[in-house]
């Protein structure tokens, strides 16, 4: 039986990568006595996939894993054991069973909401995000372990929107996320910063994961 | 602490808290706030069952908050100290010098500094004589407490023993005294009268001309000429936790721990831990598996270790490790079982609970040859490494290690050579057997460590061998390996001769540590991180002798630096031991015939097994 389970991220706890997450997860799983099925072989492990690691630090209120049982569970209840033994900062927010035509959270990821808080208040900003996008390309370097190249990002952000309040520039951005394209949202904003033509400030801007997409048939669906 | 101070810093969820099973309390609503520091960082602290122990021990009483603290890696250090920022408690962040107390454990002599480091970071005189009443009290345990001198002018009081014992009473005296508006001095006058306590302060050393010491004495009409160490009689009836605490990120052990017994009936003549924690004293199998059952239901571990100085000695071994298998072994849940020794019963248990092709065999013969294991009473014999290794690499297994020391007394080449000689022994058992068994080769990794004379063991008044003689030793283990199947790796020679200058020092030694530290030294136990040539100026500038401290021979009249604690076994006992070493003669264990240590007159334990 496979489920699919939705949760957040926040506080301080989002200062655990992936792999302690994943461990987090696995511990919580025997708390909560939930009958996960364990994978074959001499070293058994728990039958579970990410949709897509969160960057350490970032917080998030749109997660997703897959887990498989060895027996059929009301999904509220894997829901109510999992927030029982939950650490503080992480939530189940929803439990469904996989229907018919689910394929595994990561295979189906294609984009990510985030909303990014720049510390700072740029005027106009609406209007700059207009202009730069009436360029055929964002093209930035993107450094990677082995090499540095340009890439053009523009055809990876698919909707961009601010939503700023007095004190601060703030917005909403959807851009593509899983194993076909992904990207990095640091490297939007590096490429906004680059445009301005001001300096990017690393520890100055707040990034939250909202919510991850599949594409059904050109419409971005939550997993 | 501030995100944007997180974000900076490696491993942030060193400084987060909020691990499952931490204790949360309002702390304007309990008398006492006690922070427990480990001077390491957290991955290491936090796999340390002692603190899990005494964390929940401390807990259980509703007027005290015990609170975790962890030494910060050198990156928050420094962010810490550019920043202003005091060292923390995890539990509810608050700064540790608004604590009644700071309680060190000291688990190995190179994090003298951390202790140091810690006090200071926490804006906090390390002196104790500089510390006023509105400072917390400082006090420390753990094994290095059973020589405190090092450390006398910085800590206030000394724990020395088992900590179920007399803290209730501390902590109730301490309260009583706040209560009463007593002071620091009054508290600590108090004190005296606990069991297992020492208050340095209250006692006087000197010294001859040629550096030995000349009197210590009591200068306080309460405080005992000799401390007594503490310990639990019977562990079944002591506290031990439902829970333990489960770290949010990975730490060097990441499983359930049970501690099988304390002590050791062993009596191998260079471990300190087989002589302080005697007598031997074991809990019940039926005690564990029923506390194995909440430890693994409130941690979600998918492991469970047990933990004693030797787990084969464990009389109901059988029955404690049949029945967490048959507890455990359908929830996919390991059962790790370390300190065994190695013969059918074992190897079947271990094929049933660990993988096979992953694991690899250990055994610690310490010595090279038979003549030099009779010194030191090891009782493993060339025979069972041989047949044990025999008997594993018929099972499957084919990977070994082994544990050695060099600089051990009376040791000649011939013993260094023993070594290489029974590692090469071992890999020709393996090829002993017929071809089609010996699929995937065999692996024997052999370690050298150099041997650190400790107080309270036979050895105490031996010389420790100097850094060239150490070196030479290494050469010469190295050189014999001949086959290509063996891997030698030594520990690192530096960090030992520093370990055994510290381990027997005395007061005196403190302001060295104290220099050293203010010369940058601190993870001193971490090799790539130790700087010698600190440590040698340090000693230098304060005028002392490192070579007085580690590599003289002592007289057996001399009085040392520890002499005033009593752990239970008596001085003439080591005396004779020493004495038998040197004629090569054994002692058998505790179980076998009781050698009259001393240790009896704790009136528990294996002293009185039937």
């Amino acid at each position: 039986m496979k489920y699919r389970i939705k949760f957040s991220k926040v506080g301080k706890i989002r200062f655990i990568g992936h792999l302690d997450l994943l461990k987090v997860f696995q511990r919580a799983i025997k708390r909560g006595k939930i009958p996960i099925s364990y994978s074959k072989g001499f070293n058994p492990h728990q039958l579970m996939g990410f949709a897509i690691p969160l960057p350490l630090g970032m917080a998030s209120v749109g997660e997703y894993l897959d887990v498989e049982t060895s027996e059929e569970i009301p999904p509220e209840e894997i829901m109510s054991a999992l927030n029982n033994v939950m650490p503080e900062g992480i939530q189940i927010l929803d439990v469904r069973k996989f229907t018919k035509s689910d394929r595994s959270c990561a295979a189906v990821l294609e984009a990510a909401l985030y909303e990014i808080l720049l510390d700072d208040k740029i005027i106009d900003f609406s209007e700059i995000i207009k202009n730069m996008f009436l360029q055929n390309s964002f093209e930035i370097e993107k450094i990677s372990k082995r090499k540095t190249k340009i890439e053009d990002i523009k055809p990876d952000i698919f909707s961009l929107e601010e939503i700023s309040n007095d004190k601060f520039t703030f917005f909403r951005t959807i851009i593509s996320a899983g194993s076909q394209r992904n990207l990095k949202p640091e490297l939007l904003v590096k490429y906004i910063y680059k445009y301005m033509g001001r300096e990017y400030e690393p520890l100055k801007v707040k990034y939250k994961r909202i919510e991850l997409f599949k594409n059904n048939n050109g419409e971005f669906l939550p997993l | 602490m501030r995100d944007d101070i997180l974000l900076r810093v490696e491993k942030p969820a060193r400084y987060i808290g909020n691990e499952i099973n931490m204790i949360k309390k309002n702390p304007e609503e309990v008398d006492i706030r006690f922070a427990f520091c480990f001077p390491d960082v957290y991955e290491v602290g936090m796999s340390h069952v002692g603190l899990q122990i005494l964390y929940y021990f401390f807990n259980r009483r509703s007027d005290m908050y015990c609170e975790r603290c962890f030494a910060p890696w050198y990156d928050m250090e420094e962010i810490m100290r550019n920043e202003n920022i005091h060292l923390f408690a995890l539990e509810t962040g608050d700064p540790l010098n608004k604590f009644d107390f700071l309680g060190f454990t000291l688990q190995y002599e190179m994090s003298f500094t951390n202790v140091i480091n810690m006090i200071d970071l926490a804006g906090i005189p390390i002196w104790a004589k500089d510390r006023k009443e509105e400072h917390p009290i400082i006090i420390a345990g753990g094994p290095c407490a059973y020589n405190p001198e090092p450390l006398a002018e910085i800590i206030d009081l000394f724990y020395i023993g088992e900590g179920e014992v007399s803290y209730d009473e501390l902590m109730d005296l301490y309260k009583e005294n706040k209560k009463n508006g007593g002071t620091k001095k009054e508290f600590l006058e108090k004190a005296l009268k606990v069991d297992g306590i020492y208050v340095p302060c209250f006692y006087d050393v000197t010294y001859k001309e040629n550096g030995e010491i000349e009197t210590f004495t009591p200068n306080h009409k309460d405080a005992p000429k000799k401390v007594r160490k503490v310990i639990v009689n019977d562990l079944d009836k002591a506290f031990y936790p439902e829970k333990q605490l489960v770290p949010l990120i990975e730490v060097v052990h990441d499983r359930v721990t049970m501690e099988v017994f304390r002590g050791c009936i062993r009596g191998c003549r260079f471990c300190q831990a087989g002589y302080v924690y005697r007598p031997v004293r074991e809990r019940s199998a039926e005690n564990l598996l029923d506390k194995a059952d909440n430890l693994v239901k409130y941690s979600g571990h998918e492991e469970i270790s047990l933990t004693s100085l030797s787990t084969g000695d464990y009389r109901d071994f059988k029955k404690l490790a049949g029945g967490l298998v048959d507890k455990f072994s359908g929830e996919n849940i390991n059962i790790s079982l370390p300190s065994l020794r190695i013969d059918a019963f074992s190897l079947e248990l271990m094929k049933k609970v660990q993988e096979v092709r992953r694991s690899s065999l250990t055994f610690a013969p310490e010595a090279g040859t038979q003549r030099l294991r009779d010194v030191i009473n090891k009782g493993i014999t060339e025979e069972e490494i041989l047949n044990g290794c025999g008997l594993a690499f018929e099972g499957g297994w084919n990977r070994v290690k082994l544990y050695f020391m060099v600089g051990l007394p009376t040791e000649t080449d011939d013993d260094l050579i023993g070594i290489a000689k029974l590692s090469s022994a071992i890999v020709d058992k393996y090829y002993e057997m017929p071809k089609e068994k010996r699929t995937r080769g065999v692996s024997v990794v052999v370690s050298s460590s150099c041997f650190v004379p400790k107080p309270f063991t036979p050895f105490q008044w031996a010389p420790q061998a100097t850094f060239k003689e150490f070196m030479a030793k290494q050469k010469l283990v190295k050189t014999s390996m001949e086959r290509k199947q063996i891997k030698f790796n030594y520990h690192e020679v530096q960090l030992s001769s520093m370990e055994g200058v510290l381990a027997r020092g005395d007061r005196r030694i403190g302001k060295a540590i104290v220099r050293a530290w203010e010369k940058g030294a601190k993870f001193d136990g971490w090799n790539d991180l130790f700087k010698y040539d600190i440590w040698t100026e340090a000693f230098k500038e304060i005028g002392l002798d490192m070579a007085f401290y580690a590599n003289r021979q002592r007289e057996y009249d001399e009085i040392l630096p520890w002499d005033f604690i009593s752990i239970g076994v008596s001085k003439e006992f080591l005396i004779n031991e020493m004495e038998k070493a040197l004629e090569g003669k054994i002692t058998l264990n505790c179980r076998s015939q009781c050698a009259m240590c001393g240790a009896k007159s704790f009136g528990g334990g294996v002293c009185y097994e039937v």
